[in-house]
């Protein structure tokens, strides 16, 4: 059983006089993160739900050993992320629309290039290419340049690449963002199967039906700090999760929505 | 740091390099253009200013009869006076460069000043040349003139301690350092601005952040490829300048007294080898600082533009005095001790310790800048823009 424990992690970052400006405020450190704990397991999606600037991505941001957090720590079946950052990355991928690939190289050279980096042995290496390539379909692409390959297709060599060292954690940072519908599916079933597959994934969102589709739990986060955290029935409370979530929101914010 | 996840990421960045035709071509011809063309440049233009052996475009009236022999060596051919105004007007024009005019009872036994021969001198100080013929036939002239005692009459002697060809090897001993560091600069900042601040700025670094690769060995990894890009366009540059150098002492007629050996050679390629990993270095933190590339390529050329500065100012005796007093100080600051040496050697006033503190201190600094961009990489607000 793989365990993710996240333990009372906070994150700040230091304001510049233009961001003070355009906030409002004189405070010099804005608290994206304020002490957020969960528990996620092997085998279940837990997903990391609030409205932007909630703190989800810096959370996720931390989980992939990105950034440090000022205090608190993630456990990696108990390998910390803040003092083993290289152990940790070893099990997991991490994924965000952020994350590109080298738009001059082709699928196949980036499979080599990122299976060198993961120390995968070249036999490994390449049963594992064949099996992805084929799973995902990317074999009749496999040698074109990705500047030159579709929006799908390269998602399609990004989800490849995140998995190449078989990772017990998947981290998905709002995965469909900016995706089209058949892209975003793709995205989908992959979060689905690798749940199958025995994986621990966690996802940040603020798109209701993904949670709905693929969460088998989920925790709400306001203002950098997780106000609710359960099953998906269990939040719902028989009612839509947009309409439970409003509720939460307003029940723990104070505020009627924005 | 691991050597083979070094490796790896060298690799990666070496293939995009060398795979690119426009890159590579840059790579192994811009420095050697850059060098070589601006050392044939100077020789076309020292070539300007020399004047040809026996064809002065210079004439004279009514020369005395036991000067003719003289003015004719000199390819100064005799005019008849009734062509003297069109002639004149020639030398306004700048088709001719000097006009003498002896008067008809030129004589050089005069009793008194008052009746003293005057012989004209017609030229054009806006025309180098006409300056040149001016001060040639001044000489000449005064070699005639009737003489109470003699100065350094003895041919044979060189009277003068200075070193004759110091001018020449002071201009190019400017210029070909700093043809050398152009060529560098040009060559790894764009390369490394695309390195490091390209690859942060499209999302591919984050992409090998959340690898278990160590931040600082894909730091490393990226230098390396850079430094490899430099060790060719220096070995490019320097071929540029060995081929450009005996042409341009040829140019400048002084070839009896130049001679750069094998360890001068050497010394050179050292240096501008060593000099160009400080300056690649430098571009790499530059770029791992910056934002994107457009803000990494505009700081850049900021050093270089420092540097050029420095090599011009040596021209200058007062900076020159203040280097002079820095003394081996000099040779210890990183890419300036480089400058200061490359003219040393091609002025050929230089000694082996110099050369000896140079590289060490250019490998030094070298590996400092490695490892503060191997910090800047575990640098959050750095890294993630």
């Amino acid at each position: 059983m793989d365990v993710l424990k996240v333990e009372n992690i906070v994150k700040t970052f230091a304001l510049s006089t233009a961001q003070q400006k355009s906030l409002g405020t004189n405070e010099k450190r804005k608290t994206a993160v304020g002490g957020i704990s969960f528990t996620a397991k092997s085998g279940e999606v837990f997903g990391l739900l609030g409205p932007n600037g909630a703190g989800k991505t810096t959370t996720m941001r931390v989980l992939a050993t990105l950034i440090k957090p000022d205090s608190g720590d993630a456990f990696f079946n108990d390998i910390s992320a803040v003092k083993n950052p290289e152990k940790v990355r070893a099990s997991l991928a991490f994924l965000t629309s952020d994350l590109k690939l080298d738009m001059k190289s082709t699928p196949n050279q980036m499979f080599q290039f990122f299976s060198e980096l993961y120390h995968i042995p070249k036999n490994d290496a390449e049963k594992r290419r064949e099996y992805l390539f084929d799973r995902f379909g990317v074999n009749k692409f496999a040698d074109t340049k990705i500047a030159k390959l579709s929006q799908g297709q390269r998602q399609k060599v990004s989800l490849v690449i995140s998995v190449i060292h078989d990772p017990s954690f998947i981290i998905f940072d709002e995965p469909t963002n900016g995706l089209d519908i058949l892209a975003a599916r793709d995205v989908r079933e992959f979060i689905i199967n690798m749940k199958d597959e025995g994986k621990c994934v966690i996802i940040s969102t603020h798109l209701f039906d993904l949670v709905e589709k693929v969460c088998d739990r989920a925790a709400m986060i306001i203002d950098g700090k997780i106000v609710i955290d359960d099953t998906l029935v269990n939040l719902m409370q028989g009612k839509p999760l947009e309409d439970a979530f409003y509720d939460y929101y307003v029940k723990y914010s104070g505020k009627e929505g924005e | 740091m691991n050597f083979r996840d070094i490796w790896t990421v060298a690799k990666k960045e070496l293939r995009s390099c060398f795979t690119d035709k426009v890159i590579l071509m840059q790579m192994l011809l811009l420095p050697f253009a850059i060098v070589f063309g601006y050392g044939m440049l100077m020789g076309v233009m020292a070539d300007s200013q020399t004047p040809e052996e026996g064809k002065a475009n210079a004439c004279v009236i009514n020369a005395p009869d036991y000067m003719k022999e003289a003015f004719d060596k000199l390819g100064i051919d005799p005019a008849d006076k009734s062509k003297a105004d069109k002639l004149k007007e020639d030398i306004k024009n700048k088709k001719l460069d000097a006009l003498m005019i002896f008067p008809e009872d030129f004589t050089m036994t005069a009793a008194s000043p008052e009746t003293m021969s005057d012989v004209e001198i017609w030229y054009n100080s806006e025309s180098q040349s006409s300056l040149t013929m001016y001060n040639t036939v001044q000489t000449l002239l005064s070699a005639f003139q009737p003489k109470a005692f003699t100065v350094n009459a003895d041919t044979a002697v060189q009277y003068d301690m200075g070193d004759e060809n110091a001018p020449f090897r002071r201009v190019i001993a400017m210029v070909f350092p700093l043809m050398i560091f152009m060529a560098t600069i040009m060559i790894c900042n764009n390369l490394a601005a695309e390195s490091i601040a390209g690859d942060k700025e499209r999302g591919f670094l984050n992409t090998m952040l959340i690898t278990p690769v160590k931040r600082s060995s894909i730091a490393a990894g990226k230098s390396l490829c850079i430094f490899t890009v430099v060790i060719v366009a220096s070995i490019s540059a320097f071929v540029g300048m060995v081929a450009s150098l005996p042409a341009l002492i040829e140019k400048m007629k002084m070839t009896d007294h130049i001679s750069f050996g094998a360890l001068e050679y050497m010394q050179l390629f050292f240096i501008s080898l060593t000099a160009a990993f400080v300056l690649a270095s430098i571009t790499l933190t530059i770029s791992a600082l910056a934002k994107d590339v457009k803000q990494a390529t505009t700081i850049a050329p900021l050093v270089m533009m420092v540097l050029m500065i420095g090599g011009m100012l040596t021209m200058n005796d007062g900076f020159s005095e203040i280097i002079e007093n820095l003394d081996t100080v000099n040779y210890f600051i990183p890419a300036w001790n480089s400058m200061l040496l490359m003219q040393d050697i091609i002025q050929l006033k230089y000694d082996s310790m110099s050369v000896i503190i140079t590289c060490c201190t250019n490998i030094v600094i070298t590996f400092l800048f490695i490892f503060i961009i191997g910090r800047l990489f575990e640098h959050e607000k750095i890294i993630n823009n």
